[in-house]
């Protein structure tokens, strides 16, 4: 087990440092920096004051280390869009977008085991039932989202579909609203950010909700056709217990590690449902910086959003070796 | 429920269909049979003849199943039972019967320990602990917390036994229990049961395709074909005099170490007579001479004029290692260590072990699929073209998409067209398959057909050296018998030096001149197949032999 | 499985054949430019001469839509061909030859696999520039790995495969090895991921001119359409919405015919 951790941190570095490469090489040569900063017209002399200043005439690994120690000092640069630091505009947006990613794979969760209850009853709706779950798997992000709009705010009135919430920023320490009402006791304002919640993290769950049923329903029916579920039958167990003792742990790990892969699918519908619900989150502040030509943030919340896409991976990987011990002696 | 009763098993009438297809598939038709307490009932047969069908129905397997029907009646320790509905087999299914099955790997459940399987059934740890010395496994503790994938093909087994023996049910199933398993172990599986049989007192009902392990085990066997009985009675009866015969024709495929080995086995065969038709070297009153006892194989012996001696195959201090686990964890296993085989020109050798003894990785680097760390590979190629092998699963040996005559025609590519067809028809001629078939692909043939088809592949251009890899293990024993026969009518006759991998000392002894006994990578004996039995002199030689079933 | 689902896949190629059809041809004979204003701003659908409406400009919606499936569709098919014969050729060469090549190539591809795909478009399609060729270039760039890692699976699996030994021990090698014994039963699994990936690259370019990293308004792209639409939501929810739900239906028919083409090849035993 000790070995298997080891080996996937040590493939977790080796994936990390690739994404600084690859978000180095985008910030460096993706773009044209020096435009970006002094704009069109500038003249060719403050252009090349610009690049020595900028340091764009040393050798590339230079550079390169260049901008490892920025990033481990922080120094991310000022966003051409906010025209802020761009380290502080990510320590106030990175909260939003933890908190919206969560209830996203909560309720990613959710679903997925609800469908795949459904799918697995036999009924003659099961047809019109895969055309449904079929529509929302192929639908993209922006439609459910714009859909949840004109439903359950246009239509209904029933939830608000702008912001985090409608008090006012949290007092609270870890900047998820719903936690920090809960933390501070204020009830009516965890409330309040929750209904915030809900239409986004739906719009963007769906997807890997539905994917996750497949997975699990598959999962579910291969085993109760296995041999060892015939054993279990064959000693006497009853099918709800062959399928709670058997069933449910071998689909459990391909359930578990597709989610990790859907973390991905997740954090780029987390961009666009951002954008529609205005949420202040890195979402929001990535399509502002590719509105504004900002190639470096772009690229610097890029890595952010992929370095967090890999680490979850890492853990669900060995998350996967503790739960199956096939995982692990593989 | 306490009306006297004579058997813990009794089927009357009893036919299964299945109905997912049109027309319906009679899967059991009319079976009627009955197991005493204590007694062993063997239910033989080979595939498709029913027996599994049987083995599901009175475990009440069957009762999720949708597009089953039956009739007849099933009473399990006393109580009647429908074989399609769920209703009255609570508390008899896992309690009053319970099973054995043929695959101890997938039937357990890899994620969980055994000791959780176990205590679910015996109740505490102290159980599960007694009930895994009973079947006797050594150091129970560690194996309580295993996974079965840590266990071997034999451990996991016994655990499966275990299981099944734990609630003390009035009838056990047995399917094929030891099918999976290596010679050795299969016999003290066997030993196993029979023992906890008579401690516990249970009926058996003993499902098996192979004719040796129902003689040893049972005290009465029912014969099936296409979902009948055929033939039942005592064992010593129905395999010392059959009556029917199709069960005289199994019975007669079977090999033992008294079989002869001059002569082709079994009892006369169609496939097998036109084959020797085709060498133009047969008597004319074939079919009569064979079954008479008077066809010998060394009329088929063609004159030969090049010189004799040589040898085609030679292997000298070859080793084998192979690497396991990955990045930080690199290791070596040993498979081969200096190991010493010739096969002379013409001669017959078979490599006998049992798995995980080295006998595949031998005949991998003879064919050239790996190569030796170390050691000198010799064939002789002036004798024929190459290396040429048949496989054990002939299904997966052959593409399923070429046809029959595209893959035989493969190995004449530098031919032209005409001469080619002309090679392919010959060649299909010599193991007895209608030439129209050279325009079938390999999924539309059966499993014996197949396995023809990989012959006629290996000798559409006579080999120097032909590797068989368990060629017959997969088969059922009529059809391993014929083509065991055409084998030995094509050794005779092409003078084909053959390499015989198997686990079979029965099978090996036909095919071979001499049998080498190999073990953890290293020969440890070679002697000449006629007189095996009192030749054998190593322990693990003899372990094999005693392994072997009367 | 009922025959009505059977025909629900039959329905879903026959609507597709529409589609594509309607998508080459539509904008000809379409009365109206995409970018030049046909009518009064906000008409809803079904007005006369605007089946679909007019958006804020008053450019009919109907055109713009057909021309911007037209791009979807050219766009995703580039993609996953250049993607999947890319995929494929590095896969078979990484399975087949085996050795430092395999490992090399599959180190590469696992780096790219770990990765988040859609991110990683974004950020690479921003450095080359907004349009639509740099985010063709993005997403077949994050696309290919997929296929190399499932066609180097196939043929090495294939290549253990007995049949192929067997082959092997006839004589055949090479070339001809890869092509009679083992690309034959490779094909269909990536004509099959083909087809149901050609849906997730159409959502996928979508999502990426939707974020801005298409062509610049008024561009009748789908996804540009639908976020540029989205503020007139309350009054005017066919201008976001339409655009939507047609990159949504070209997605679903997609895999609803792959989904198919997956059983019938499954059926036959492929």
């Amino acid at each position: 087990m000790l070995r298997f951790t080891v080996r996937r941190i040590a493939s977790l570095i080796v994936v990390l440092f690739a994404l600084l490469v690859l978000v180095f090489l985008i910030s460096r040569y993706g773009g044209d920096p020096v435009r970006g900063y002094l704009g069109a017209n500038a003249s060719a002399d403050a252009v090349a004051a610009m690049r020595t200043r900028l340091g764009l005439d040393q050798p590339i690994w230079v550079q390169f280390a260049d901008y490892l120690s920025r990033l481990a000092r922080l120094d991310l640069g000022t966003s051409l869009a906010t025209r802020r630091p761009v380290a502080a505009e990510l320590a106030q947006r990175i909260p939003a977008t933890a908190e919206l990613a969560l209830w996203t794979v909560f309720f990613s969760v959710l679903i997925g085991i609800l469908l795949a209850r459904v799918y697995t009853l036999k009924s003659r709706f099961s047809g019109v039932l895969r055309l449904i779950l079929f529509s929302a798997a192929s639908a993209p992000a922006f439609l459910i989202a714009t859909g949840g709009v004109l439903i359950f705010f246009v239509q209904l009135h029933w939830l608000p579909v702008s912001g985090r919430t409608g008090y006012g920023p949290s007092t609270g320490l870890s900047g998820m609203y719903v936690l920090d009402g809960l933390l501070t006791g204020n009830l009516p304002y965890a409330m309040d950010a929750l209904r915030h919640l809900i239409l986004p993290a739906l719009a963007a769950s769906l997807g890997p909700g539905v994917a996750l049923a497949r997975v699990l329903a598959d999962g579910l029916s291969t085993s109760l056709r296995s041999a060892y579920a015939r054993t279990a039958r064959s000693l006497g167990e009853t099918e709800s217990a062959v399928l709670r003792r058997h069933g449910l742990r071998n689909a459990a790990s391909p359930a578990l590690s597709l989610l990790g892969v859907q973390v991905g699918m997740m954090l780029s519908s987390l961009v666009v449902v951002e954008q529609i619900f205005s949420w202040n989150g890195l979402g929001q502040f990535l399509v502002r910086a590719i509105g504004g030509a900002d190639t470096a943030t772009v690229a610097t919340i890029s890595l952010l959003l992929g370095a967090f896409y890999v680490v979850v991976n890492a853990l669900v990987d060995i998350a996967l070796a503790v739960v199956d011990p096939r995982v692990r002696l593989s | 429920m306490s009306k006297p009763h004579a058997g813990v098993l009794e089927v009357a009438g009893l036919s299964i269909r299945y109905t997912s297809r049109t027309p319906a598939v009679l899967a059991v038709d009319d079976v009627s049979l009955t197991v005493a307490p204590g007694q062993c009932v063997g239910l033989v047969g080979e595939s498709g003849s029913g027996k599994s069908t049987i083995g599901a129905a009175v475990q009440g397997l069957l009762t999720r199943e949708t597009h089953v029907e039956a009739d007849g009646t099933v009473r399990v320790d006393g109580v009647d039972l429908d074989v399609t509905a769920e209703a009255g087999w609570d508390g008899v299914r896992g309690h009053r019967v319970t099973t054995v099955f043929q695959d101890p790997m997938s039937s357990l459940d890899p994620t969980m320990t055994v000791g959780r399987m176990l205590t679910r059934v015996t109740g505490s740890k102290q159980e599960s602990l007694r009930w895994l010395e009973a079947v006797e496994i050594r150091d129970p503790g560690t194996v309580l917390r295993a996974y079965p994938h840590q266990l071997s093909g034999g451990m996991r087994q016994r655990v499966m036994i275990a299981l099944a023996l734990a609630r003390g049910p009035a009838l056990l199933v047995a399917d094929e229990p030891t099918t999976a398993l290596d010679v050795s172990v299969q016999a003290q599986i066997l030993r196993l049961l029979t023992r906890e049989r008579e401690r516990l007192g249970c009926g058996v009902l003993f499902i098996t395709h192979d004719l040796g392990v129902a003689r040893a085990m049972c005290d009465e066997v029912a014969v099936m074909r296409h979902g009948r009985l055929v033939e039942r009675g005592p064992a010593a009866t129905v395999f010392g005099a059959p009556a029917e015969p199709y069960t005289q024709r199994l019975v007669a495929s079977r090999l033992t170490l008294s079989t002869d080995r001059q002569r082709p086995i079994g009892l006369p065969d169609p496939t097998v007579l036109t084959a020797m038709r085709e060498t133009g070297a047969a008597p004319d009153d074939l079919e009569h001479r064979w079954e008479r006892g008077d066809l010998h194989w060394s009329s088929f012996t063609r004159e030969r004029t090049e010189v004799r001696g040589g040898h085609t195959l030679e292997l000298a201090g070859v080793t084998k290692s192979f690497r396991t686990g990955g990045l930080f964890g690199a290791a070596h296993k040993t498979v081969l260590t200096g190991v010493d085989l010739r096969v002379a020109r013409h001669q017959s050798v078979a490599l006998v072990g049992e798995s995980g003894s080295g006998k595949s990785t031998i005949l991998r680097i003879v064919a050239g699929l790996e190569t030796a760390d170390a050691g000198d590979v010799y064939v002789d190629r002036t004798q024929g073209a190459g290396v040429q092998v048949v496989f054990q699963d002939a299904g997966a040996s052959l593409t399923p998409w070429r046809t029959v005559g595209q893959l035989l025609a493969e190995r004449l590519e530098d031919l032209p067209k005409k001469e080619r067809d002309q090679r392919v028809r010959l060649a299909l001629e010599r193991v007895a398959l209608d030439p129209a078939l050279a325009g079938s692909r390999p999924g539309q043939l059966s499993g014996g057909q197949r396995q023809r088809v990989a012959i006629a592949r290996a000798i559409v251009v006579p080999p120097a050296l032909l590797l068989c890899d368990e060629p017959t293990s997969a088969l059922d024993v009529s059809v391993a018998c014929s083509v065991l026969n055409l084998l030995n009518l094509l050794r005779h006759e092409l003078g084909l030096s053959i390499l015989f991998v198997t686990h079979d000392l029965a099978a090996a002894r036909i095919i071979a001149d001499r049998v080498d006994v190999i073990s953890d990578g290293t020969i440890v004996e070679q002697v000449p197949a006629a007189s095996m039995s009192t030749d054998m002199t190593s322990e693990y030689g003899r372990r094999l032999l005693d392994a072997v079933l009367a | 499985m009922p025959s009505w689902l059977r025909r629900g896949e039959t329905l879903a190629v026959v609507m597709l054949s529409v589609v594509l059809v309607a998508a080459l041809i539509g904008p000809l004979l379409s009365p109206y430019s995409s970018i030049i204003p046909s009518g009064a701003p906000h008409l809803p659908p079904l007005s006369a001469g605007h089946l679909f409406g007019t958006d804020e400009l008053g450019l009919d919606i109907a055109t713009r839509i057909l021309e911007g499936t037209r791009t979807s569709l050219l766009t995703a098919l580039v993609v996953t061909v250049i993607a999947a014969v890319a995929g494929m050729l590095i896969g078979t060469l990484a399975g087949f030859v085996g050795g430092v090549l395999d490992t090399v190539l599959m180190r590469v591809t696992d780096l790219f696999l770990a990765l988040p795909a859609t991110i990683v478009a974004m950020a690479v399609a921003a450095g080359l520039g907004t349009g639509l060729t740099s985010s063709m270039i993005a997403i077949t760039v994050v696309w290919w790995p997929l296929y190399a890692r499932l066609v180097r699976g196939e043929v090495r699996r294939t290549a253990r495969a007995l049949h192929v030994e067997a082959a092997r021990m006839s004589g055949t090698r090479g070339t001809r090895l890869v092509l009679r014994h083992v690309l034959p039963s490779v094909l269909p699994t990536v004509a099959v991921t083909a087809s149901l990936d050609i849906g997730g690259v159409i959502v996928t370019v979508a999502a990426l001119s939707f974020v801005g990293l298409g062509a610049p308004a008024p561009a009748p792209e789908l996804g540009l359409m639908a976020s540029a639409g989205l503020q007139y939501v309350v009054n005017s929810w066919w201008i976001p919405v339409l655009p939507g739900l047609a990159v949504g239906l070209l997605s679903l028919l997609f895999n609803y015919a792959g989904d198919g083409l997956r059983a019938v090849l499954r059926g036959k035993g492929a």
